[in-house]
């Protein structure tokens, strides 16, 4: 017990170290970090080791309305104990690694403020064991998002990027308090014990949802199970939503690792695993078309990106859509493992885009010159400057892709298994889902294929190669992550995910929605599948193989000459131009609309009542000149002979006019007595 | 056993010499002490009528308390302007609104 | 026992009331009134009511003396005279004050019911509970009144702005 709020509240000793430090101990500051996320990280290893399925739970009042009384309270299960660890190991290499990579940043201490407060509030997430706790950290995690996107907010993107990352999180806030409101008034309680007790307990019948306290329609508990997806939408990036996270790249990549990788991003598949049990059938269905469908377009997206972090942006929203299609089929713990999993590649690869736009950028420094250091075109040919980086990116790049002996492929074998399942149940169009989230699979691996030729293979496009790799700052992490990447760490058998030690370890499965109680059987070969997700990716790297390789000749066109798909990948399908077409021009001729209907009716209304009053004022006028000026003279000329008369004994002292009230006051006590 | 009217006697003691002193010192500040010895005194009445085992007196105390710092803060920040415009805060001395 | 602790306190309070009252160094005065006041405090102690004495002590003692102090300190040259004030008024303010207390002395006859002996203990829990619940809207009220009379003080006593920028 002890040990969860210890590793719960020490990211918050960081933050408020860091931000007592003086500018001259920034350094001191930095480390204090990273030795408390150290600590952080051994203790949620030891309760990870230590917890065998069974739940720790405490809790105590926090404040009460009338006699309605709200609970704090900690919630530690298995799930929860792996994304603690999950959480604070990476943010602890990350932490280690920004100590270089922020090194020449003047807001030094601000970063590791933040990035400590962030870490804070994603323990606060998975730690909570009720959903408005939940919601505040939800809300701690948009902030320590929304800041450290704009760390660089002196450039006019960053800090645009880092507006339209909070607006777009609100927009799935609003349906978490929705839910929020529904959950309160259906169960009385927000406590997720609770509520998975009593929705177990209520019953669908006739169009009605009845639990211990309420009778509701049945629409209800889709709106609830709708809003929560809402939320998650928002902070996962799925469609329509998706439109944030490429330009959340704008922020320092470590902070894309952490965050918009790694972990906050995932916040909303873990949201969906803790509230599983709301989730009735027509929203499961809803998340799994959307969770496809952006697997899809993130894929597509991500073809044909220049931005060696915008790749990653895109694949991560592809995977997340992923999992978010693990959830609606029903799956949840395959989507907590691909979470997992796809945790430690994906902070792999930025951090190894990192390393190398780092190197990239000093060099460009050191001899004035004119680069976007991000930029893919001008790289190529690393692979023997950047030996580690170069390997680390090569696995992680595996894993995303699914390749056998990677971890990677164990997650995503699991949620294509449990997609084909699904749609074997469903019938009719269900077949879409498992089929775009093959095609995903062929995506992935020839974006992924394109942007490692690209970066480390060829010859190098730069004049000037005096780039070098960072020291063991750099190399740490990356190396602690790419094996952590390995398929040996999560199941014994790398090509079989059932036998793996997460999968196995879970408790039974939740049970689902009453009313959407039939338990998906398992219908399909898995070797089948793992096989055809296998030939998928070679196809898919063959490929990128044959239209990048080593040694072709590659003409990068300039991103206007591209051809209609090739735009329409580039601009992620023009999302951005929709909404700008679409939201933005309707809130902005709504407004124009306001404006004129103020200028033409209110002001003109306002207008008149203005010259009514002039009118009535005039007739006043004279009112008052002739007869209450007259009275008030005549007063004013009353009291100033009476004054005339008393000012003698006044004098202007204060204490004078004291003693008199008080005589008065005597003689009025004595005579009422 | 010590009667309710002796904490009576005593505030109404304690009343009458903050009274006293608003009445006749002429420094502004001691007026203001003045004025506190007055709201303890009424504090020490709020409490001693208090029925035991209730809490209204209490709060009514409590409340004059915050009052009375919020008066004295005031208070003060007016006699600190009062001492930049006219040099001293001997009430006598600062007559301006005779005429 | 308790009788001669209340008596002392009393007596304690009464006459350092009286030193303010005759005292020419205002310092002095300030001085009497810390005294005046932990007398107080000990009255309310034998009224039942700790925290409300915990309160004074913290408030007055700790807040309003301090700035007291320190207005006397702001308002007086340090080169000059002595710190005194002289007092007005003498024989008027000596009557009314006597009619006051002779009057407060005879209104309080009527109430001469109870007393306190035993020493009891009000709960601190029961204060809490009180104050945020049925004393909540005078505790916001208080609140916001403190604010508004700090914003006020730091206004009034301030630089004006004008000032400072010519």
């Amino acid at each position: 017990m002890i040990t969860v709020v210890f590793i719960l509240t020490i990211p918050l000793a960081g933050f408020i170290t860091n931000i007592l430090v003086s500018e001259r101990q920034a350094k001191l500051g930095a480390y204090c970090s990273v030795l408390f996320l150290l600590l952080s990280t051994l203790g949620a290893a030891g309760i990870l080791f230590s917890i065998e399925a069974q739940m720790m739970i405490s809790q105590m009042d926090w404040f009460s309305v009338g006699n309605q009384s709200f609970q704090v309270g900690l919630l530690v299960d298995l799930q929860g104990a792996m994304m603690l660890a999950v959480v604070s190991l990476i943010s602890f290499l990350v932490h280690l690694y920004s100590i270089v990579y922020m090194a020449e940043d003047r807001g030094y201490r601000r970063y590791f403020a933040v990035l400590s407060l962030f870490t804070f509030a994603m323990n606060g997430i998975i730690l909570s064991n009720n959903l408005l706790m939940i919601f505040l950290f939800w809300e701690l995690v948009g902030l320590s998002s929304y800041l450290l996107i704009g760390h660089w907010y002196t450039k006019t993107l960053a800090s645009k990027a880092a507006k339209k990352a909070f607006i777009v999180n609100r927009i799935g806030d609003a349906g978490f308090i929705v839910a929020l409101c529904i959950v309160w008034f259906q169960f009385g309680s927000f406590n997720l014990i609770d509520i998975q007790a009593q929705m177990e307990a209520s019953q669908i019948q006739d169009g009605y949802w009845s639990s211990e306290l309420n009778i509701l329609p049945k629409i209800w508990l889709s709106v609830l199970g709708i809003g929560l997806f809402l939320a998650a939408v928002g902070k996962s990036a799925q469609f329509p939503l998706q439109v944030w996270l490429p330009d959340a790249m704008e922020g320092p990549t470590p902070v894309s690792a952490l965050i918009h990788a790694a972990t906050m991003v995932a916040a909303g598949v873990f949201l969906m695993s803790r509230v599983f049990v709301l989730l009735d059938g027509l929203t499961l269905f809803i998340i799994a078309t959307i969770g496809a469908t952006t697997a899809f377009m993130g894929g597509v997206a991500a073809l044909t990106q220049f931005d060696i972090k915008k790749v990653l942006a895109y694949s991560t929203i592809s995977q997340l859509g992923y999992m978010l299609m693990g959830i609606g089929v029903g799956s949840y713990e395959a989507a907590l493992f691909h979470l997992f999993t796809h945790a430690f590649f994906k902070a792999a690869l930025f951090l190894a885009a990192g390393s190398v736009i780092h190197s990239l950028h000093e060099m460009a420094h050191k001899n004035h010159l004119e680069l976007d250091a991000q930029d893919m075109r001008i790289m190529g040919g690393l692979k023997s400057k950047f030996p580690v980086t170069f390997y680390a990116y090569l696995i992680g790049s595996f894993a995303l892709m699914g390749l056998p002996l990677f971890s990677g492929f164990l997650s995503k074998d699991a949620l294509l298994v449990a997609s084909v399942n699904w749609s074997y149940q469903m019938g009719e169009m269900a077949y879409l889902v498992p089929l775009l989230a093959f095609l995903t699979v062929l995506l992935t691996s020839f974006y992924m294929v394109r942007q490692l030729l690209f970066v480390f293979f060829g010859k190098p496009r730069l004049e000037n190669t005096d780039v070098h790799e960072g020291g063991w700052h750099f190399k740490l992490p990356l190396i602690i992550l790419s094996i952590l990447s390995l398929g040996m760490i999560w199941s014994l058998n790398p090509f079989d995910y059932s036998t793996s030690w997460f999968l196995t370890a879970l408790p039974d499965k939740f049970n689902l929605t009453p009313g959407f109680d039939t338990i998906i059987a398992d219908v399909t070969n898995h070797t089948v599948i793992g096989l055809s997700s296998v030939i998928l990716v070679s196809v898919g790297a063959g490929l990128a193989w044959l239209k990048f390789r080593p040694g072709k000749k590659l003409i990068f066109s300039e991103a206007s000459k591209f051809t209609f798909l090739e735009k329409v990948s580039f601009h992620n399908w023009y999302l951005d131009v929709l909404y700008e077409k679409t939201v933005l021009r309707f809130i902005r001729v709504s407004t124009s609309s306001l404006e004129v209907l103020e200028h033409r009716i209110i002001d003109r209304v306002v207008n008149l009542l203005g010259w009514v009053g002039v009118i009535f004022s005039f007739l006043l006028r004279w009112f008052d000149r002739a007869i209450v000026d007259g009275l008030i003279n005549f007063s004013a000329f009353f009291s100033g002979q009476v004054g005339g008369m008393t000012k003698s004994f006044q004098y202007g002292k204060v204490q004078s006019f004291v003693i008199f009230a008080l005589i008065s006051l005597l003689l009025i006590i004595f005579l009422i007595l | 056993m010590i009667p309710v009217e002796h904490f009576y006697y005593i505030s109404a003691l304690l009343f009458s010499i903050g009274l006293a002193v608003v009445l006749t010192r002429k420094n502004a500040i001691l007026i203001l002490i003045g004025i506190e010895l007055m709201l303890n005194a009424a504090n020490l009445n709020f409490l001693a009528s208090n029925k035991s085992g209730d809490v209204e007196g209490q709060f009514f105390a409590l409340f004059v308390i915050v009052v009375a710092a919020a008066e004295a803060a005031v208070g003060l920040a007016i006699i600190l302007k009062v001492y930049k415009h006219f040099k001293t805060i001997d009430l006598d001395k600062i007559a301006e609104i005779k005429d | 026992m308790t009788e001669i602790v209340f008596y002392f306190f009393a007596v304690l309070t009464v006459v350092s009331a009286f030193y303010i009252l005759f005292t020419k160094n205002i310092l002095h005065a300030a001085l009497a009134l810390i005294i005046t006041l932990l007398g107080v405090a000990a009255l309310y102690v034998f009224t039942a009511a700790e925290f409300v004495a915990v309160t004074q002590i913290m408030i007055y003692i700790g807040g309003i003396v301090v700035l007291i102090v320190f207005g006397v300190m702001l308002t007086n040259d340090m080169s000059g005279k002595s710190i005194s004030a002289a007092s007005i008024n003498r024989l008027s303010g000596a009557l009314i004050a006597l009619a006051v207390l002779l009057t407060l002395i005879y209104g309080s006859q009527g109430f001469t019911s109870g007393g306190y002996g035993k020493y009891t203990i009000t709960s601190m829990e029961n204060l809490g509970k009180e104050l945020l619940t049925t004393y909540l809207l005078p505790f916001e009220v208080a609140a916001v009144l403190l604010l508004v009379a700090l914003v006020a003080a730091s206004i009034v006593a301030g630089n004006d702005l004008k000032s400072r920028a010519s």
